[in-house]
């Protein structure tokens, strides 16, 4: 999985991992799908390993990440986080995000 | 169509909820349970959850609150074997607890597909017919702003419904009276809401619950006690189901032969007898009787003594000729004295049921309720007494419970519940004379039997009491010599003053000693050897007040009313009353339908008299209370 080379330099940083948890017919997850990709974008795309699970199809996969409102964003690494809502406030999330990341490096 | 028809319920197994519910929740629809931290719900929910799946319906606990490893601990510690009920298939547990391991951050709108989701997949695995949400309120927490929090909780509901699930969710309440829950969202879209409520009540604590809305059901109103027991909750209700044995009357001997005479033969099996009386009056005694009679006849007894201890208890019925030893000593007798001033009603309550269940008596004495009463709240008592006649209705036994009261409280005044509670009322009493100390017994009530009115002469003696009816003519004698010693500040104030009474009645003796009662009492009385010498007097006079005898030769008290009725103007407007030794329901009901407004039982108390004429003269009553059998 990682290799020596990382905690020699700050690049290449560590890739995020996310699975955001939509349902069928919903707004809120339609809009989340779409504040998702742009906060991608202002990540590093090559870096970002998002999941998109639909809840009505893994509903398992729900109840092991103990998930009770949709849509809700798993993020996994850098730092387990839950972040429920459609995302609207993508900045804050992003900023959010880059906290994790400093708070890891450090 | 009937709506009322359509609601399908589901037993919850819970002791008492099901009486109170009127059969259990409504099956298929949603019921919250809410009150203030330390009520109980949880202890509620997870054990209607427990017996439900028991019963064969399966169930989904969702732990959002507690982990579900707390909630079995919980569950099984209170020997619901949640565990087993796992094992076995029939309960499931789901994890709805916020996660600890990371942050939860809320960025814009979301709704609660998700744990719909996960319910929906649980039920197709499972079959799942019952969900059990423990608690909403940690659900919603963080809390939403209200109009989400309200779309939310009701797309909750609505997927339980679609489902067919007979959900219970638990809400907070922040205080025991007031808004139902802290979020407030949740009771208009459940069918049916139950309170749990744990006052501090003076120095104790009093659980209840309630029903507080059942749509399309009737239900028992109000709050019922309740308590928490190592094997859950139980709830009291006061209308415990009817038992088919009921309805046959059968007697047994109250220990004390006089008395059997007075109520036709004995008490009726499986009622509840209140003795009451001022301290000294033989309570204690007549029930050692009671118990002692009970045990002789092989029955299994059980004395509770609240007032003295054990040693003492059964060295006084020793000495007064009423050896308990031997029946102690065979078992048929058990005696146990607490002080409930140590324990809580609830506990008493509690050790009470278990006592009927372990030993399974056939007779219970409880000496007295009034200890009771003393060691708590007024609220609390009836509680506690309501919780009792529920739990021994429930198992059909034959109780005696002794209250201390004081003086003439003996035969006015009742707590209304206690009334109700008791199958029959027995009045112990004791006047003192100049050299003499005359006792009496009087069944006040005896639901279901005939029985005498009048008190009876009671005496104390070695073996325990004896009971004999009074000498008419002494009674009266005792009334008309010194009437004043016996009704104290009111007849010194002339309650009667200024008031003409027209009294009619053919006994000569009883005439004298009415009137020397009235006159006393400030009245002026005119007196009427019969109906003809009253009509006499009334074509002359208008009295303010009638009192008239029933049982006279050539013409009785009914034809003399009705006669007296049929006159127009003032005259035939006279209030009345019918003063009479015909007490049967039969002689009232005749009696008022001839006219008169009141029905009086001979002999009388010289104050409940001059009450009654208070009364009928439309004087305000000095705070009396009401004299029985008033008709307008």
């Amino acid at each position: 999985m990682s290799t020596g080379a990382e905690a020699n330099g700050p690049e290449p940083r560590r890739p995020v991992e996310m699975v955001l948890y939509v349902s069928p017919g919903s707004p809120a997850s339609a809009r989340a799908q779409q504040n998702i990709q742009g906060l991608i974008a202002s990540l590093d795309p090559s870096r970002v390993d998002l999941d998109i699970r639909d809840v009505s199809e893994d509903p398992e996969g729900a109840e092991a990440d103990r998930i009770l409102f949709i849509p809700t964003l798993v993020v996994r690494r850098p730092l387990l986080t839950w972040i429920v809502g459609d995302l609207t406030n993508a900045d804050e999330v992003l900023r959010l995000l880059r906290s994790m990341e400093t708070e890891e490096t450090t | 169509m009937n709506e009322a028809a359509k609601v399908r319920k589901l037993p919850t197994g819970v002791p008492g909820l099901d009486i109170i519910t009127h059969g259990g929740i409504p099956e298929g629809r949603s019921v919250l349970v809410t009150g203030r931290s330390g009520t109980g719900k949880t202890i509620l929910a997870l054990q209607i959850a427990a017996n439900l799946s028991r019963q064969g319906v399966k169930t989904i606990l969702l732990a959002v609150e507690e982990s579900p490893e707390d909630l079995i601990l919980t569950g099984d510690g209170l020997g619901m074997d949640l565990t087993g009920a796992i094992k076995a298939g029939s309960l499931r547990l789901s994890d709805a607890s916020r996660p600890m391991e990371g942050p939860m951050v809320v960025s814009g709108e979301y709704d609660i597909s998700g744990l719909i989701h996960r319910v929906r997949a649980i039920v197709k695995q499972t079959g799942a017919r019952a969900v059990v949400l423990d608690s909403a309120t940690a659900l919603f927490s963080p809390r939403p702003p209200q109009e989400l929090l309200r779309s939310l909780f009701f797309q909750l509901i609505h997927a339980f419904r679609t489902m067919e699930l007979t959900s219970v969710v638990v809400a907070e309440a922040a205080e025991d009276y007031g808004q139902l829950t802290t979020l407030g969202v949740e009771d208009f879209v459940c069918d049916m809401v139950i309170i749990q409520r744990n006052v501090v009540d003076g120095e104790r604590r009093r659980r209840s619950l309630e029903v507080n809305k059942y749509r399309r059901s009737a239900h028992h109103k109000g709050e019922f006690p309740c308590t928490i027991t190592s094997r859950g909750l139980t709830i009291f209700p006061l209308d415990a189901k009817e038992r088919p044995e009921d309805f046959e009357v059968r007697r047994y001997s109250s220990g004390l032969h006089g008395l059997d005479s007075m109520i036709g033969g004995g008490l009726v099996r499986d009622s509840i007898v209140i003795v009451r009386g001022p301290t000294g009056s033989g309570k204690t005694m007549l029930a050692g009787l009671y118990a002692r009679a009970g045990a002789q006849r092989g029955e299994r007894v059980v004395y509770y003594g609240f007032e003295e201890p054990r040693a003492i208890l059964l060295r006084n019925f020793a000495q007064i000729g009423m050896p308990m030893a031997e029946f102690v000593k065979n078992g048929t007798l058990q005696v146990l004295c607490r002080y409930p001033e140590a324990m809580g009603l609830e506990d008493l309550l509690v050790s009470l049921r278990t006592g009927l269940e372990e030993s399974q008596p056939s007779l219970i004495v409880l000496d007295s309720i009034s200890s009771i009463e003393h060691s708590s709240s007024e609220k609390g008592f009836r509680q506690f007494m309501i919780g009792l006649a529920a739990l021994l209705r429930e198992h059909g036994r034959s109780a005696l419970l002794t209250q201390t009261v004081m003086g003439t409280e003996a035969t006015t005044h009742t707590a209304p519940y206690l009334s109700t509670i008791a199958d029959a009322i027995l009045a112990l009493d004791y006047k003192v004379d100049a050299e003499d100390l005359q006792r009496s017994l009087r069944v006040l009530k005896m639901r279901g039997s005939a029985h005498v009115t009048k008190p009876y002469h009671l005496a104390i003696e070695q073996g325990g009491l004896r009971v004999e009816p009074p000498a008419i003519t002494r009674r009266f004698d005792e009334w008309g010599t010194s009437p004043r010693k016996h009704w104290g500040a009111r007849a010194a104030s002339s309650p009667l003053g200024g008031l003409v009474v027209l009294l009619v009645e053919d006994f000569t003796d009883a005439r004298e000693t009415t009137a020397a009662a009235l006159t006393a009492g400030g009245a002026e009385v005119v007196e009427a050897g019969s109906a003809q010498e009253a009509m006499a007097v009334l074509e002359t006079r208008t009295p303010d007040v009638l009192l008239c005898d029933i049982g006279m030769p050539d013409e009785d008290g009914y034809d003399l009313m009705r006669r007296i009725r049929s006159q127009p103007g003032k005259g035939g407007q006279i209030p009345a009353a019918a003063l009479t030794a015909w007490t049967e329901p039969e002689d009232r009901e005749k009696a008022f339908a001839s006219g008169f407004q009141i029905h009086l039982h001979k002999p009388i108390q010289p104050d409940v008299l001059v009450e009654a004429v208070v009364h009928l003269a439309g004087r305000e009553s000095q705070g009396g209370t009401a004299p029985a059998d008033r008709r307008r």
